[in-house]
C-alpha cells in the first residue's frame, strides 16, 4: 500500500508514525518542485493536512487542505487521472464546524467531526476525515484501512468498470455462507456503482467510486450491514449479550452468527458491523427454535451455549439514533419514532428516535414519520 | 394442492404493504410484517435444507375503526390478523410452494367483546382423510358452531386477506392510501391481479366438471402459479 501525506510541517519520521513500514510513504508541502511528479505516481491514500498554515489571500489559491483538495478534483479533471481516496487529516477536528453535514439537520456541524466522517465527507468532496489525536493504534488502523480499501478496490475492480461479481470479490462476500444469495440481493438493493462493460476510458473516479459507495452510503447506515445494536435489536438481547454470543462461540449457531461480522474493506473505519443477511438467517434459526416451544431466552442458550444471555426488556425492540444521528442503543419502538432525514440513503432502514429527542427540536418534528407526528405532543404513558 | 410462489416477490410486496399501511396499523406493528418479509426472503435464499413455517411472531392489531359501514358512526373495533404458510423449496431457485396454511382475522369491539373470527384456508383440496367430507383448496371460513360453510375463495394469499381486510375496515381511507403509494404498491397489484385470474380458472376449470358446487370442493389437478 501507497500513502502520499501533504502537510506542511510533518517530516518523514513523524509520517511513520502513522504509516509504518513496509508500506510505502511519501511527504511533501504542495509547494515542493516535485509535487507534480508526486501526482503521477500511483497512490492508495492521499492525507491532507487540513492547516497548511498560509492566509486565503486576495486571490484564489491553495492555503489550506480543503482547497487542495478542490485543485487536485480540477486538476485530475483536466488531466484524466484518476485520484486515490483523498482524506482531510487534521490535528483540529472541530476546523468544519460550520459545515452542514450531507446527512441530518441542515444545521452547522457545531464541533468535532469524529464519529459524523460519512456525513461531513461528501461536503468537502473527499472520502474520509481523520484527526490526528487520539488513539494513535487506532489512527493507524484507520489509514491502513483506507489505503487497503482503495488497494481492495483497485485490485477487485479492475480498469473496466465494476461488475456485480467484482464487487462481492471486493467485500470479501463468503462464497460458502448459507446466506450467501440473500447478501446478494441485499447488495443490489444496496446501489452499488456499478459500470460494468464501460467502453473507452474507466469511470472518472474509477476503483474510489466503489470506496465512496461504501465508505459514506453503505456501512455508517443499516441496511446490508448493521451495527452491534441494530443486530442485538433484531435478536432482542443486549449488546453486551450479542458480544458474548460469539465471543468464544462453542456451538454452531455461534460460529455461523460470528461469520456474518465484516471483515471486509475499511471495517476498521466503523464500530463492529455484520452481513444483514447472515444476521437474518441466524435470527430465522431463532424463530424457528421458538415455534417450536422454547422460550427465546432459552432458545438462544440451547443455540449458542451461552449461559449468561441477557435479553432486551422492550417490547418490539428497535436500535435508535441520537441527535447527531448515531447509534445510540436500543429501545422499545413504542417510545420512538421513525425519521426522515435530509441526505439519509434510501435504501436504508429509516432511523428511529426517542419521542423525546425528536420532539426537542423543530428540525427533527419536520422529519419525523407523518404516521407518527401525532405523538410528538401526546402526554408521555 | 399447493400453491406456487416467488418469495422474494411477496416478500417485497409485504413490505411495501406495510409502509404504506402503517397510519391504520397499530404503532409499530409494520415492523412485524417487515420481520416477516425478511423471514420469509431469508429462509427461501439460504442454502440451509428443510422446509418452513411463514409466520407473524406476534399477530398485527389495526388502528380502531368507525367507517366499516361507510360513515363515521359504527361501533369502533380493531382487527387482529396473524398468518402461518407452510412452504417447501422447488427445484426453481425463485419457486417456492406453498403446501397448505391459514390465515385468521379477528375483529373486536373497543370494548373487548369479540365479534368476528375468520380464517383463509390453504388445503389439499377434495377428501379429507378418506371421509366423505371434502374441502375446497382454499376457502374462507367463519368460527362458528360449526366447521361450515366453507367458501370458496379466490383471496388466498396473507397479503390479499389483508390488503382486503384494510379496505374493509376504512372503505375511503384505504384508497386513499393505495393512491398515496400508487408506484410503491403497483408491483404489487399488478401481482393481486394475476393471483386472482389464476385462482380464478383453477375454480372455473373445477366448475366445468359434473357436479360443479360439489367439484368445486376437488382437489385441482396441478398446482397453481400465483405469479
Amino acid at each position: 500500500m501507497r500513502v502520499w501525506i501533504v502537510d506542511d510541517k510533518m517530516t518523514e519520521t513523524e509520517a511513520r508514525a502513522f504509516v509504518p513500514q513496509p508500506h510505502d510513504l511519501a511527504v511533501s508541502t504542495h509547494h515542493d518542485d516535485d509535487f507534480a511528479d508526486r501526482l503521477d505516481e500511483a497512490w492508495d491514500l492521499i492525507l491532507v493536512d487540513e492547516n497548511l498554515g498560509e492566509d486565503p489571500g486576495a486571490t484564489p489559491r491553495i492555503f489550506d487542505g480543503s482547497s487542495l483538495v478542490g485543485w487536485l478534483r480540477a486538476e485530475a479533471r483536466r488531466s484524466g487521472r484518476q485520484l486515490p481516496g483523498v482524506a482531510i487529516f487534521t490535528t483540529q477536528p472541530d476546523l468544519f464546524d460550520k459545515e452542514v453535514p450531507a446527512v441530518g439537520p441542515a444545521r452547522p456541524l457545531g464541533g468535532s467531526f469524529v464519529g459524523r466522517e460519512a456525513y461531513l465527507a461528501p461536503v468537502l468532496d473527499v472520502e474520509w476525515l481523520l484527526a490526528k489525536g487520539g488513539d494513535r493504534a487506532k489512527l493507524v488502523a484507520q489509514i491502513a484501512a483506507l489505503a487497503q480499501a482503495h488497494e481492495t478496490a483497485r485490485a477487485a475492480l479492475g480498469s473496466n468498470g465494476a461488475t456485480f461479481e467484482e464487487f462481492m470479490t471486493f467485500l470479501g462476500l463468503p462464497a460458502d455462507a448459507a446466506w450467501y444469495e440473500a447478501a446478494r440481493s441485499s447488495l443490489e438493493r444496496a446501489r452499488p456503482p456499478i459500470s460494468e462493460a464501460a467502453t473507452g476510458d474507466d469511470a472518472f473516479r474509477g476503483p474510489v467510486s466503489a470506496v465512496r459507495w461504501l465508505l459514506q452510503d453503505t456501512l455508517p447506515f443499516p441496511g446490508a450491514f448493521l451495527s452491534d445494536t441494530h443486530v442485538a435489536a433484531r435478536l432482542g438481547v443486549t449488546v453486551a449479550t450479542l458480544g458474548r454470543l460469539v465471543h468464544d462461540p462453542a456451538e454452531q449457531w455461534s460460529q455461523d452468527l460470528r461469520r456474518c461480522i465484516y471483515e471486509g474493506p475499511a471495517a476498521a473505519l466503523f464500530g463492529r458491523r455484520w452481513w444483514a443477511a447472515g444476521v437474518v438467517d441466524a435470527s430465522l434459526a431463532l424463530r424457528v427454535a421458538v415455534r417450536s416451544g422454547a422460550d427465546v431466552r432459552s432458545a438462544l442458550k440451547t443455540l449458542s451455549g451461552v449461559e449468561k444471555v441477557a435479553m432486551s426488556n422492550d417490547k418490539d425492540p428497535v436500535a435508535i439514533v441520537d441527535r447527531d444521528l448515531l447509534d445510540s442503543g436500543i429501545a422499545g419502538a413504542a417510545s420512538c419514532v421513525q425519521l426522515r432525514p435530509r441526505g439519509w440513503p434510501p435504501q436504508s432502514e429509516e432511523p428511529w428516535m426517542l419521542i423525546a429527542d425528536a420532539a426537542s427540536a423543530p428540525w427533527f418534528r419536520h422529519m419525523v414519520d407523518p404516521s407518527d407526528q401525532k405523538l410528538l405532543d401526546a402526554p408521555a404513558a | 394442492m399447493t400453491v406456487l410462489f416467488k418469495p422474494r416477490i411477496v416478500a417485497e410486496e409485504l413490505r411495501r404493504l406495510a409502509e404504506s399501511s402503517r397510519h391504520l396499523l397499530n404503532r409499530n406493528h409494520h415492523l412485524r410484517l417487515g420481520n416477516a418479509a425478511e423471514q420469509l426472503e431469508g429462509w427461501f435464499q439460504s442454502s440451509r435444507p428443510g422446509d418452513f413455517e411463514w409466520a407473524l411472531d406476534e399477530p398485527i392489531q389495526t388502528e380502531p375503526s368507525t367507517s366499516y359501514q361507510g360513515s363515521d358512526n359504527a361501533a369502533e373495533v380493531t382487527a387482529s390478523f396473524t398468518f402461518l404458510w407452510r412452504c417447501e423449496r422447488t427445484g426453481n431457485t425463485e419457486v417456492a410452494m406453498a403446501v397448505g396454511g391459514g390465515t385468521n382475522v379477528v375483529v373486536t369491539r373497543t370494548t373487548g367483546t369479540r365479534v368476528n373470527n375468520y380464517h383463509f384456508d390453504l388445503c389439499a383440496g377434495g377428501a379429507v382423510e378418506g371421509s366423505p367430507v371434502m374441502h375446497s383448496f382454499s376457502h374462507a371460513q367463519y368460527s362458528a358452531g360449526t366447521s361450515f360453510p366453507r367458501f370458496p375463495s379466490i383471496i388466498l394469499l396473507p397479503t390479499d386477506v389483508l390488503e382486503m381486510l384494510l379496505f374493509e375496515l376504512w372503505p375511503s381511507d384505504w384508497p386513499e392510501a393505495i393512491d398515496a403509494a400508487r408506484n410503491s404498491l403497483m408491483r404489487h397489484h399488478l401481482g393481486q391481479r394475476k393471483r386472482l385470474v389464476r385462482v380464478t380458472r383453477a375454480f372455473q376449470n373445477l366448475a366445468t366438471r359434473p357436479f360443479p358446487v360439489v367439484s368445486l370442493q376437488s382437489r385441482p389437478p396441478a398446482p397453481i402459479p400465483l405469479f
